[in-house]
Parts: structure tokens; C-alpha cells; sequence
């Protein structure tokens, strides 16, 4: 009999492409309904490819995508949705590179996770605009840590339960949350953090982006949460990312 | 405390698929076929193509001044008393030079950078031949510096991280224009291609 399915349509965002063969590239893209996947595409490197300028990091587009045994390969691909700005600004491609990595990092192959998706397109319109960044990076830090099962206590010390708020002054997501002053000299990863910023961090992970931005954030107090929701992805993780910001 | 054996072949054999497959190209199912394809091969195989990889890596250099794979250095196009010194083309990579070579028109020098800046990928500033670029320019009178980078998302940020940091030391710097290419087809040709040919339109 003969398989019907040899080939699949889906939307996706190019997260990151790596050469491959001789003259193509394996990409790793993002997909509502597919979780992320790793394709590749044949001949993209030459400069009459029909498909290459389609698939530039950052673009949205409509793929149909051939199985494979060992590998899915791009057939056809059409751009819907891109995001010129990004390109024409070297903080802005700092920036879209760290955002494809937390992506990337933060979803396994195959895992389908559609408000992902939908914060990842969010985030590529949102930086296009170029404005408000940090609170960009901010937001979407909080917002993915959320997605991945953030689930932390902040009214007591996680070790020894202490409910007075005046000695909360350390978090560790490995041990749950907030540390007070007296356990934090007995665990190795924590990091000094004011009561202040963790409400703040916990109201940035809930808030949708038209609430975020209609409050007026103070410049030293972004800064602060930027500070301690990357020890928050880091300790999440348990590795630091590759791309640098700032 | 003695090793068995086996494990101690085992640990010889990872070791080989692990270095196999950091070759681009190469993923670890290849990387384990190709280890076991060497154990199967007769010695003196084996030994034909270690002595060519050394025999490669001992007499291919860098030049000093381009950082252009060659034999001598510096490399004959540095030496080239008919080409324009003052002027250098920044590549990505050594195959690139053959691109412009190929065209007959191009009489400037060249600088290959060995890659592109890819943060995600884990390639900064200082995985690349920036530096170097920057050094020449200080030592070297140039009137222009092309870059031609590939127009990808990491091709542009180095482009313009580059211009970034010579951009007060050379008189000119260029990028190559970008747009559709010959022979192809607009019907075909992406948004951001279409748009950048737009903007680099010519009078005639
Ligand atoms: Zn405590
Ligand atoms: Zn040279």
C-alpha cells in the first residue's frame, strides 16, 4: 500500500541553522502544533536556492517538509511573517540570538508546547519594535521559567520555614525559593535578592504584555529582576547560555 | 589496578567516534559506522590516510597578513606587487577567495575571518580573525575595506560589529550589494530579498 503521509505542512519560526552536506543546512525550528524540530534543506547555500532567503533565523513560515529515514528535509517554504528591523540593528540580533537560545534550550525536540509558540512570536513582533527590551528579555525570561513548571515559594524560608518576611533575602530555585539569612550561609547556589524584586518578578510571570506595559517600571529596578531571573535560568537549567546580553 | 581488555578497546573506539563526529557532516551514527569501517581496514590504509592528514596539517599554513590557507607565507596574493594593496575584501571563509578569484575583476586583497559571529553556536569576537583585521588596518594604509560577509542574520551582525570597531580608521567601508541574484526568479525570490533589491536600485 502506498503511505499517504510522505510529507507534513506546518507554520514554524527558524530558531537557529547549522551547513550540512555539501551545500545545505539542518534547521532548528519552532512549530505550534510540532514542538521544535531538527530539518534540514538541501542546496540552501547556493545562491539561487528558492529556499534559503526563506529560511533566515527569525522568519515565519509555511513549511512542507518530506520524511525521511534519518531526517525530515524542507521541500518548500514560503515567508508569512518577518521581522526586518531585527536584522538592520546589531543589539537587536544580540538580543534575537539570546531569545532563540532560551527557546531552544528550553524546549526538547518534539515537545509540543503551543503558548511557547505563541510567546516566541510575541517576543519576535515585540523586539521588532524595538522598544522596552529589558523588560522584553525580562518578560520572557519569567514568562518561559513559568511554562517549564516554575513553581516557587516566596512567604517562608523553603529550609527552615521561617515566615518572617525581614529575613527572606536569598532565593534558590533548587531548594524552592526564598532562603532566609540564616540558610543561605549553609547552601551553594543562591543569590541576595530584595523582597521587592521577587514580587515584581512573580507579577511579570503572571501579567499579560498590555498590563506590563501600561505600569511605568523604574530603570534600577528592571535592571535588578534582569539579575536575578538570569541566576533563575541558570539554575534552572544548570548550564549558562552560550549567547551573552549586555 | 588493571583494566580488562575489552573495555580498555571500547574506551580507544568511543575515543575515535567522539572525534569523528565533531567533522562537519558527520553525525554520531556515521561517526560509529566510519570507526568500525577503520578496524575492518588493512593497515597500511589506515596509515595512508594519517600520514596525508598530518602531511596536511604540517605543511598547510596560515598566512600572516590574509590568514588564507597557503603553502608559503606570506601567501602569493599578499605578495602580489599588481594587486591593489589598499584595498581589502573581508570573507568568511577560504573557499570565498575562489568565488571573487573565479570573476577575473576583483584586484584588491582579502582578510578570512574563519567564520562568522554565532552567539548561539557559541562563536564570538574572539573565535574570529578580528582581531588581526584590526591590527593590519593600523599598521597598513587602506583606502577600502569591502565587507562581504554572507547576507544571513550572523554574515550582517559581523558585518556591522566589524564596521563597528574599524569604522573610525578607514577612510571607506563597503558592503556587497544585496539583492536578487542572476538568473533567478522574482516570482521565487523571498520578502527581505525583494526588499533590499529595492532599496539598492540604480538609475540607468
Ligand atoms: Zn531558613
Ligand atoms: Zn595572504
Amino acid at each position: 500500500m502506498v503511505n499517504r503521509e510522505r510529507s507534513y505542512k506546518t507554520e514554524a519560526i527558524i530558531l537557529n541553522s547549522k551547513s550540512f552536506g555539501e551545500s545545505g543546512h539542518i534547521y532548528i525550528v519552532f512549530t505550534p502544533n510540532l514542538g521544535k524540530l531538527s530539518i534540514n534543506a538541501n542546496g540552501t547555500k547556493k545562491p539561487k536556492s528558492k529556499l534559503s532567503g526563506h529560511l533566515q533565523i527569525t522568519n515565519r513560515c509555511n513549511l512542507v517538509i518530506s520524511k525521511g529515514r534519518s531526517i525530515d528535509t524542507i521541500s518548500s517554504a514560503e515567508t508569512t511573517e518577518l521581522f526586518p528591523n531585527i536584522r538592520e540593528n546589531y543589539d537587536l540580533i544580540n538580543n534575537v540570538f539570546y531569545i532563540m537560545e532560551l527557546f531552544d534550550v528550553f524546549n526538547p525536540i518534539n515537545e509540543i508546547n503551543t503558548d511557547a509558540y505563541k510567546l516566541l512570536l510575541e517576543s519576535l513582533r515585540w523586539l521588532n519594535d524595538n522598544q522596552n527590551i529589558n523588560l522584553l528579555i525580562l518578560y520572557i525570561r519569567m514568562k518561559i521559567l513559568t511554562m517549564s513548571g516554575w513553581d516557587l515559594n516566596f512567604s517562608s524560608c523553603n529550609l527552615c520555614f521561617d515566615e518572617n518576611k525581614e529575613n527572606l533575602t536569598s532565593i534558590s530555585s533548587n531548594h524552592g525559593g526564598a532562603i532566609c539569612t540564616v540558610c543561605q550561609s549553609k547552601i551553594n547556589n543562591s543569590l541576595t535578592a530584595d523582597a521587592q524584586s521577587i514580587k515584581l518578578l512573580h507579577f511579570i510571570s503572571i501579567a499579560p504584555r498590555e498590563k506590563l506595559l501600561s505600569i511605568s517600571l523604574e530603570i534600577p529596578s528592571i535592571k535588578k529582576c534582569l539579575a536575578i531571573s538570569e541566576f533563575l535560568i541558570h539554575d534552572n537549567l544548570g548550564f549558562k547560555l552560550k549567547t551573552k546580553l549586555f | 589496578m588493571q583494566i580488562p581488555e575489552q573495555n580498555h578497546s571500547v574506551k580507544i573506539i568511543s575515543k575515535l567516534i567522539n572525534e569523528l563526529s565533531k567533522l562537519p557532516g558527520i553525525g554520531p551514527k556515521s561517526a560509529q559506522r566510519l570507526a568500525y569501517h577503520f578496524i575492518k581496514l588493512p593497515k597500511s590504509e589506515v596509515l595512508e590516510l594519517s600520514s596525508s592528514l598530518i602531511e596536511l596539517k604540517d605543511k598547510i599554513i596560515y598566512c600572516d597578513i590574509c590568514q588564507n590557507l597557503s603553502d608559503e607565507n606570506p601567501c602569493s596574493i599578499c605578495t602580489n606587487n599588481q594587486r591593489d594593496h589598499k584595498l581589502i575584501c573581508v570573507i568568511e571563509e577560504p573557499l570565498d577567495i575562489l568565488a571573487f578569484e573565479r570573476t577575473g575583476s576583483y584586484n584588491g586583497l582579502y582578510h578570512v575571518l574563519h567564520g562568522v559571529l554565532s552567539p548561539i553556536n557559541g562563536i564570538g569576537p574572539n573565535n574570529l580573525k578580528i582581531n588581526e583585521l584590526l591590527n593590519r588596518i593600523k599598521v597598513n594604509n587602506i583606502d577600502e575595506i569591502i565587507l562581504a560577509t554572507n547576507p544571513s542574520i550572523e554574515g550582517e551582525s559581523t558585518a556591522m560589529y566589524i564596521q563597528d570597531i574599524i569604522g573610525d580608521l578607514v577612510p571607506k567601508i563597503t558592503r556587497l550589494a544585496r539583492g536578487l541574484p542572476v538568473g533567478g526568479d522574482i516570482e521565487y525570490a523571498d520578502q527581505m530579498t525583494i526588499m533590499r533589491a529595492l532599496q539598492g536600485r540604480q538609475e540607468i
